[in-house]
């Protein structure tokens, strides 16, 4: 929802700039006077605080570049020279290897949020696919990422999840081929890997600005779900938003800075402290946290192709979600069976979460394949169901009565 | 079959998900911690001891280096652990290291160590290294504390760990007896360590007012040299992490309630 007042500037710099190219105009519009519903919660602050993440791991990671190697016999060691004689080299190791958990901690908040509160209904399908197409690209960043120190975990990992594209019938080997640049990860896999790693993060940033422009259109969704009836309904981004998405930045930053400096190996495997060595295969292959439930699911198939299928399904299902769930009403708060399934949707990834983290035997695979089959029964058929039989409570007439209610 | 039914169900599933947590099945003992406890380990005020570290790394020198490398640790780093820069001279100078091709001739010789240098291997190559320890590569120790679950601790028990197999012991041994070279140590997964027990009551002799040299004291100092040397800017890293805990707490409060105030302002609640 654009903003209606007009950009009227006083510096005579900016009246000129703006006159030929609107970049002020469109800034101002977006960060200032970008009208909101009034009542978003803390849930909505996680968008500005995924921003924020992709700006740490971009700084960072370009300082980082500037003294790492990307070569096979020097790579590990090129990273120890960044803890112990690059300076503060230790600190930005430290913040960008757990930058990258700490930006997927918030845009799995950000997700579930939408999920909750049906922002991926219409009028903001493109939005939440845009999303996706961004947590996408981060999957494939991070594990390139995870490749470039070169300890154990990085070229078992590799190993692993790069051969998943020899399942694919027919190129599925020459593909495998092309990925490594020869016929095992080696030094080709690592250049390739390090180059793509530093170009993603910049489509990513572009992915975003397409995200929040699209956004900008419909406007936010709120956690009434309802649409905006009026001015009445809303508040300008600026001072509102900006200083309580400062407040809540200064509440990540606590939580992530006390990882960083106090406990920052915790969410690391300790075997990527060790050389990578193609002659020692780890007992267990993990992949970084983020990817657990996804690789429980790869594991719960027993067919290798039809894992892999079922791996990225689970993914590209949420591409089809606001046509799988059709219900009118968009926030979980006005839909009491919904609801209950959502939460069981979150205890279900969290078990999937930590079978990932599991070896693929036992009960752990049972538990596995029934996380696995309610994660798809859940999208597939019981969203559509449910859109059709629930009754849904009934909504407030508009958010501003809604807020003077609650305040009353 | 109602929704409650299918939820009941669902739950039941989750818990046993969440349950069988406690079935996984422990693969070598817990590392204990020594009594000392680890100074490093503490949020507030952590250090290495320094004592400890530099008794520990006469024993890297004296006995470990014998088989283990520490290829990221170079002799003017031992400032960290409280080395003056002459006593760094010397511990270089004790060790002998491969020079630079000589300008004239070009030829290659050994030379005493200089402050700038790494600490030289034992070995020139993973195959020497090999072929003088039974086949298997001793791992460089630079980052042992990082790189094993359970860090200093693990250490330390390994080291101190190292006992006759009881018949009880051998039944968790993949098939029944220790192998031919192999030692049994309960905190090493497995439960089989190549290495024989490195550490005997008085192996190296500790300068006067020192402690005993037990096979404890000699592992918790060992232990804290290799701590330091995995994590050099630990101190630097916990104090700044302090000020910046301590700052951010400040700034959260400020944000907090000039938020509230914007709100107040601008939304009237």
């Amino acid at each position: 929802m654009h903003s209606t007042r007009p950009f009227e500037p006083k510096n005579g710099f900016v009246k000129w700039f703006d006159r030929q190219l609107p970049l002020f105009s469109v800034l101002h519009g977006a960060l200032v006077t970008y009208p909101t519903p009034k009542n978003l919660n803390y849930w909505w602050s996680f968008g500005s605080l995924a921003g924020l993440m992709l700006g740490v791991q971009i700084i960072t990671g370009i300082i980082l570049a500037m003294h790492y190697t990307p070569h096979t016999s020097m790579a590990f060691a090129s990273v120890e020279h960044i803890m112990r004689d690059v300076n503060y080299g230790w600190l930005l190791r430290y913040v960008h290897s757990n930058g990258a958990s700490f930006f997927f901690i918030v845009v799995y908040i950000h997700i579930f949020r939408g999920l909750y509160y049906g922002s991926y209904k219409a009028p903001r399908e493109l939005l939440w696919m845009l999303g996706l197409v961004i947590y996408l690209l981060m999957m494939a960043t991070a594990f390139m990422g995870y490749v470039l120190p070169w300890g154990q975990m990085s070229f078992w990992g590799a190993t692993v999840i790069t051969n998943l594209f020899s399942a694919i019938p027919f190129i599925g080997s020459d593909l495998v081929t092309l990925l490594w640049g020869g016929f095992s990860v080696d030094n080709p896999t690592l250049n390739r890997f390090f180059s793509l790693h530093y170009l993603l993060p910049f489509v990513i940033a572009a992915v975003a600005i397409l995200h929040v422009w699209a956004l900008h259109i419909p406007g936010s969704n709120n956690p009434l779900g309802i649409d905006v009836k009026g001015p009445q309904d809303q508040i300008d981004f600026h001072p509102y938003h900006t200083a309580k998405d400062a407040f809540m930045v200064s509440l990540l930053l606590l939580c992530f800075f006390a990882v960083v400096f106090f406990a920052p190996n915790t969410l690391g495997h300790p075997d990527n402290y060790i050389q990578a060595d193609p002659l020692v295969t780890p007992p267990h292959i993990v992949p970084e946290w983020y990817y657990l439930p996804f690789y429980a699911i790869l594991r719960s198939i027993p067919d290798k192709l039809m894992g892999v299928i079922a791996m990225f399904s689970a993914i590209l299902i949420l591409f089809a979600l606001p046509w799988l769930d059709k219900s009118k009403v968009r926030s979980g708060t006005f839909r009491p069976l919904f609801k209950q399934f959502f939460w069981l949707l979150v205890v279900c990834v969290i078990v999937l979460g930590v079978v990932g983290a599991k070896p693929a035997e036992g009960i752990w695979l049972i538990v596995g394949r029934i996380a696995t089959a309610y994660y798809f029964f859940h999208f597939l058929i019981l969203l559509p169901i449910l859109s059709r039989v629930e009754k849904t409570r009934p909504l407030p007439e508009s958010i501003s009565q809604a807020v003077l209610a609650k305040h009353a | 079959m109602t929704n409650k039914h299918i939820l009941a169900g669902i739950a039941l599933i989750a818990g046993v998900a969440v349950s069988s947590v406690a079935f996984a099945a422990l693969e070598s003992e817990k590392p204990v911690t020594p009594a000392q406890g680890w100074p490093h380990e503490k949020i507030i005020g952590a250090h290495y001891d320094r004592q400890a570290a530099q008794r520990g790394f006469q024993i890297y020198k004296e006995s470990c280096h014998a088989c283990h490398s520490l290829d990221f640790v170079s002799f003017r780093q031992l400032e960290g652990i409280g080395f003056s820069e002459p006593e760094i001279k010397a511990i270089a100078a004790s060790f002998t290291v491969m020079g630079e091709p000589d300008m004239d001739t070009g030829d290659v010789a050994e030379r005493p160590g200089q402050p700038f240098d790494y600490i030289p291997a034992p070995f020139a190559n993973p195959q020497a290294a090999a072929a003088s320890n039974n086949g298997a590569v001793p791992p460089d120790l630079s980052l042992m504390v990082k790189a094993r679950a359970g860090g200093a601790s693990y250490v330390y028990s390994i080291l101190t760990g190292y006992r006759e197999p009881t018949a009880d012991d051998l039944k968790h041994v993949p098939g029944g007896k220790i192998p031919d070279g192999g030692h049994f140590n309960p905190y090493k997964s497995g439960h089989v360590i190549a290495m024989s027990p490195p550490l005997t009551d008085d192996l190296v002799t500790y300068t006067e007012g020192q402690p005993a040299a037990t096979v404890a004291q000699m592992a918790y100092d060992v232990t804290t040299f290799l701590a330091w040397a995995a994590e050099p800017k630990l101190e630097q890293r916990k104090s700044m992490g302090f000020l910046v805990i301590s700052f951010l707490l400040i700034a959260c409060g400020l944000l907090f309630f000039s938020y509230k105030r914007i709100s107040k302002r601008v939304l009237g609640h």
